[in-house]
Order: C-alpha cells, then sequence, then structure tokens
C-alpha cells in the first residue's frame, strides 16, 4: 500500500460525502414535485399513457404498477433481441441473439443486474443496445429510485397508509435525475477520450500486418447510464478495463463517483423526508464504514500480493524493490492496485457490477472482498434506490433488537414495529441467501453446473457461488473463470436476477405499507435513539451478523480455505 | 423472410410463458403478503 494509494482513496471519500447534501436536496425537491421545470412534457407523458398523476397509491397498487411494467418491458425486449437481424442500426448484419442468451440479458438488464454472458460487440446490435439495453439502463434505476422513495414516505407518513404514485415517481426520476444528469456525464466521458459514434466497426492493419477489427459504438452515452444508474452492463466485453471505455485516471474517477452520487444523496433524501437529518447522516456513515472496511481489505489483499509469485522470482518488480509489487494479473497499468482495489470494492458495494480488473485475479481475500460486498446485500451505498431501501429494511431489523434487548415494543421514527413488519423484513431478508445457496448447491451436484468451471477446488466454487451471487444481489459482475452460456446457467442466473429483484422488493414494499398505515407515537425516554454513534454500531454489527450467519460457512469453503492453501504453496 | 425453426420457436414461447408465469406468481405473492399484514393484525386484536 502507498501513500499515492490511500491518498486518491481518501479524495474518492470525500467527493462521495460532498455530493451528498446538494444531489440529496435536488432529489428532495425532485419527488416532493417542487422542481418541475419539464412540466409540460411530464403531463404529456402522462397523458399519452392513461396515468392518473393526483392517484396516491396503496403499496399493493404500487407493487401491482412496479410489476407488471417491469414484465412489459421485458418481454419486449426479449422480442427485440430475437429479432434484431431484421431490425436498424445493425451495420455489421448481427444475427438475432440466440433465446437463452436473451431471456437471461432482457432478464437482467430488466432488474439492474445487467449481468452479461454475451460479447457485446459481437452480439448486440447499436439498435438493441441504444432502444433496449440502455432503456433499460435509465428505466431499472427509475424503478429502484421509486421504490425507495415509496420506502421512505412509508416511514414518514402519518397514518396515511398510502406511499405515492409509481408512474410519477419512474417518470420524474428518469426525466428530471437520471437523463440530465447522464447527458453532463456522457460529456465528461467524451472530453475524457470515451467514443461516441454509430460507424461501422475499423478494420485496420497492425505494425506486423496482421488485420484486427476495432469495435466502434456510441460508447459514453451508454457509459453515463451505465455508472449513474449502478446497471453496469458494459458496451465492451472487457467492459471499464477497456480503454474506448474507461480510457484515463479521471475518467476512472468520474466513473466511480457516478455510481456512488446517487445512493450517497439518498441518504440525505431520507433525513430531510423524515424530518431527522441526523438520521439520514447516521445511515450515511453505516454505509462508510463497511465501505470503508471493504477497501481497506481489497487494497490490502492485492498490495500484498501472492506469496507464491514472490517464492519463485515471478514478481520481478518486487525484487528489484524489495517487497512485493502486489498482484497486477488482470489489473490495468493505467488504474494499477488501489484503483483497482477501489473500483472493485465500490462496484460490489453498489449493485452496479461494471468492472475494471478481472475479479478473478484477484487474490483469495481481495476476491472474498466482492463477493461479502454482494452478500451484505448491497447496502453499503448500494444501488440507485436498491441500496437504501435494503439498508432501511436492516435499520428495522436493527431497531427490533435492539427493543428487544430492554423489553420494550420496538419503535422506528415513531412507528411501532410489530409481528406483521417483522414477518414482511424477515421474508426480504431471507430470500436472498435462500436464492443463492440453494442454486450454488444445486449447481455443484449437477453435471451441468459443473460442465462451465475454468478452475478446481475452492476457486471453482468461488466462481459459481460468485456467479450465483452477483446476479441475485443484481449486481451483475462476473468473476469470470465460469462459461456462463449454456442452457443451465443462462436459465437459472436469469431467474436468479428476477428472483433476486421482484421477490425482495415486494415484501420490502409491503414493510413500507404497513409502516405508512401506522399512527406516530411521540418518542419517550425508552425510545432507540436513530442517530448516535451507538445506533451505527449496532446497525453495521447486525448487517455483518446477519451476512456471516448466512454465508459464512460457504465462503469458508471457497475464498477462506483458499487463501490457507494459497499460503502453504498450492494454487487453484 | 426469415423462417425459424421449430425447436426455437418452442423454445421461444417456453422463455415467454415462464417470464409470464414468474410475473403471475409475483402478483400473488403480493396479495399472500397483504393477507400476511390483515392475519397478524387480526391475531394482535385477538390478543389485545
Amino acid at each position: 500500500m502507498t501513500v499515492n494509494g490511500w491518498l486518491q482513496i481518501l479524495f474518492f471519500c470525500v467527493s462521495v460525502l460532498v455530493v451528498a447534501k446538494p444531489l440529496g436536496l435536488y432529489l428532495v425537491r425532485v419527488y416532493n414535485g417542487t422542481y418541475r421545470w419539464l412540466a409540460p412534457l411530464e403531463r404529456v407523458i402522462y397523458r399519452m399513457c392513461g396515468v392518473d398523476a393526483q392517484e396516491d397509491q396503496h403499496w399493493t397498487r404500487y407493487a401491482g404498477a412496479m410489476l407488471l411494467f417491469s414484465a412489459a418491458s421485458m418481454l419486449l425486449t426479449y422480442v427485440v433481441l430475437r429479432l434484431q437481424r431484421m431490425l436498424p442500426l445493425n451495420p455489421q448484419h448481427l444475427p438475432a441473439v440466440v433465446a437463452r442468451q436473451a431471456f437471461e440479458t432482457s432478464a437482467s438488464f430488466t432488474t439492474n443486474t445487467n449481468w452479461q454472458s454475451y460479447v457485446g460487440e459481437t452480439t448486440m446490435s447499436y439498435f438493441s443496445q441504444m432502444s433496449q439495453l440502455a432503456f433499460h439502463n435509465f428505466i431499472s434505476a427509475a424503478v429502484g429510485m421509486a421504490v425507495a422513495v415509496a420506502f421512505v414516505r412509508g416511514i414518514a407518513r402519518r397514518s396515511a397508509g398510502r406511499l405515492g404514485n409509481f408512474w410519477v415517481d419512474l417518470t420524474r426520476g428518469t426525466l428530471y435525475i437520471l437523463l440530465p444528469f447522464s447527458l453532463v456525464v456522457a460529456l465528461i466521458f467524451v472530453q475524457q477520450g470515451v467514443i461516441q459514434n454509430i460507424r461501422p466497426y475499423l478494420e485496420i492493419t497492425t505494425l506486423e500486418g496482421a488485420k484486427q477489427t476495432i469495435a466502434m459504438g456510441p460508447v459514453a452515452s451508454q457509459e453515463a447510464i451505465k455508472q449513474l444508474g449502478t446497471n453496469g452492463g458494459g458496451f465492451f466485453n472487457a467492459n471499464a478495463a477497456h480503454p474506448f471505455e474507461n480510457p484515463t485516471p479521471w475518467s476512472n474517477f468520474w466513473s466511480m463517483l457516478t455510481i456512488f452520487m446517487i445512493p450517497s444523496a439518498l441518504t440525505y433524501l431520507l433525513g430531510r423526508m423524515v424530518k431527522n437529518q441526523k438520521h439520514g447522516w447516521a445511515v450515511w456513515a453505516a454505509m462508510f464504514v463497511l465501505f470503508f472496511g471493504g477497501v481497506w481489505m481489497a487494497y490490502w489483499a492485492e498490495a500484498r500480493g501472492n506469496p507464491i509469485h514472490a517464492a519463485r522470482g515471478i514478481d520481478v518488480a518486487g525484487a528489484v524493490a524489495g517487497h512485493s509489487a502486489g498482484n497486477m494479473e488482470g489489473k490495468e497499468v493505467r488504474f494499477g492496485i488501489a484503483n483497482s482495489a477501489l473500483y472493485a470494492t465500490v462496484t460490489t458495494d453498489a449493485s452496479c457490477g461494471a468492472v475494471n480488473a478481472m475479479h478473478d485475479s484477484f487474490t483469495p481475500l481481495g476476491g472474498l472482498v466482492p463477493l461479502v460486498n454482494i452478500q451484505l446485500g448491497e447496502v453499503v451505498f448500494g444501488g440507485v434506490g436498491a441500496g437504501l431501501y435494503g439498508m432501511l429494511v436492516m435499520v428495522v431489523l436493527t431497531v427490533f433488537i435492539a427493543g428487544l434487548m430492554v423489553g420494550r415494543t420496538p419503535e422506528y421514527l415513531g412507528k411501532k414495529i410489530q409481528a406483521r413488519e417483522v414477518q414482511v423484513a424477515m421474508l426480504y431478508i431471507l430470500v436472498f441467501p435462500a436464492a443463492i445457496l440453494t442454486m450454488t448447491a444445486i449447481s455443484v451436484l449437477l453435471p451441468a453446473g459443473l460442465k462451465g468451471l475454468n478452475n478446481a477446488g475452492p476457486h471453482g466454487l468461488s466462481e459459481i457461488l460468485y456467479a450465483f451471487t452477483s446476479t441475485a444481489g443484481n449486481n451483475g459482475s462476473a468473476f469470470a473463470g465460469l462459461t456462463g452460456t449454456t442452457y443451465y446457467y443462462n436459465t437459472m442466473l436469469g431467474v436468479n436476477t428476477l428472483i433476486g429483484r421482484f421477490a425482495m422488493m415486494v415484501p420490502m414494499l409491503a414493510l413500507a405499507g404497513f409502516l405508512a398505515e401506522k399512527k406516530s407515537v411521540p418518542e419517550s425516554a425508552g425510545t432507540f435513539p436513530v442517530t448516535t454513534p451507538l445506533f451505527v454500531a449496532l446497525l453495521v454489527s447486525v448487517i455483518i451478523v446477519v451476512s456471516a450467519l448466512t454465508f459464512f460457512p460457504a465462503l469458508s469453503l471457497s475464498p477462506v480455505v483458499e487463501h490457507l492453501l494459497m499460503n502453504s504453496g498450492k494454487l487453484f | 423472410m426469415v423462417s425459424l425453426p421449430w425447436s426455437s420457436v418452442v423454445i421461444d414461447v417456453a422463455y415467454v410463458i415462464g417470464t409470464i408465469l414468474f410475473f403471475l406468481l409475483m402478483l400473488l405473492y403480493v396479495a399472500a403478503c397483504e393477507r400476511l399484514g390483515r392475519g397478524a393484525d387480526a391475531e394482535r386484536a385477538t390478543k389485545e
């Protein structure tokens, strides 16, 4: 680890803190309807879609609208991918996407996962990328933000029983937040050298006389919403390690900041909407503690490098310097170890899944960090919206546990937490590990599940576990090493993304609806304060304990045992 | 006109129907969560 590396990490941390308040204020005003500078356009959209913008929806209606919209948009994407050969903007004459990949991709992009089992530049036409994948990049992110805001309304409202209007929240999130911010971020990326065109691919002759095809495309615009909406699906197969997607250290910095800026600002929105700003900052602090722990661990493990390389004289730079030069396998030299470890932590804390280094090539403990980040439920800033509502479910659980400790009916911001709230919160918490662990267990038992493995032993288990963790967590980053282009994996992973998104959103919206129906009770001496360092410590502990209890056995058999074996001289 | 092989159409139909069934199941899940909430309320009222 170097001072230079730490300074870059600290600069990033300060930037995430600085954007929280101004952007959070803007988000509050957008969702409250105070900022409506595109009101005429908004009205046209509502009129065309037959939306009653004044309707205040019960949680069941809000959830129903969200599900129907997601189903319709997913089926549309499936049809377009299957018919892309007949559609315009296909200068390379790419054929239809095969059915299993079309299913997986449409499920993956609808759920904000963006797991990619295809090579973007050789599978997707410009039309598919721009009309479907980019569309989902906006819409799935807007759905996540809408649901998070609905949850916050459920806490803030006093016995109203209504969560707002899904269609209005969806439209405002897209029109006022994602579209304008994406435009600005895309211009920043273009200035940094990210390409933006719809030209046919270039054919060039290399210095050795060989022919090479250079893929082109509208990359900057896709890249902007990919990061801002914590989508993560790369235009190119190499994702943010590709020099046309992420050419400079500054484009790398902006990529990471755009991943975290909305999730960070949403904690400010929470404080403002529930009229308890200190609570918003306490939630931010809990997220930051977990984030910083992850960065430290990943950076330490990667900077330490692989002791077997040093012992065999492969670590040449380290031998010259007199200490390990760290693990540079699978990393871009222009980003180095610090920015690769930071990016891996950011992208898996959020449900982004973009990568600028190959997580499969990280050391076992370095690779453990992205895996654990997702298994924490992606509540560490998290996906746009998804991170906040996941964290709020954890807050409800924390308050409940604190109430049990002192023998009082727990309250959260004046709302009593009773049996039905805890039942749906537990449903939310259990669906996630159940999906991951069940599907991983099935895959290690079936020949079809083992067929795609490129590595044996604990590393192979890590690859399978990571694939199901990433898809259930709607992250989408790949550990690599697992060939996912089979009927088995395309279908299982596609189904897993759907379960990880919707089977968790429904109980979460139910929880919001139940809280919204409750009358607010005044704070008393026995109310557990949700603004103190004690609350932050308890919240962090609950998140770690819940995750450790569910995933520790699986992690022990994969990265942990791999680390121990590496130290005894065995690699996989 | 591009003609798709018979097996390919069957697979397409399977994926589309599977997707529709999943979302129908989610709508039932919404109804089940709502019933869960009402059930817990009724149980509490009986105890009180």
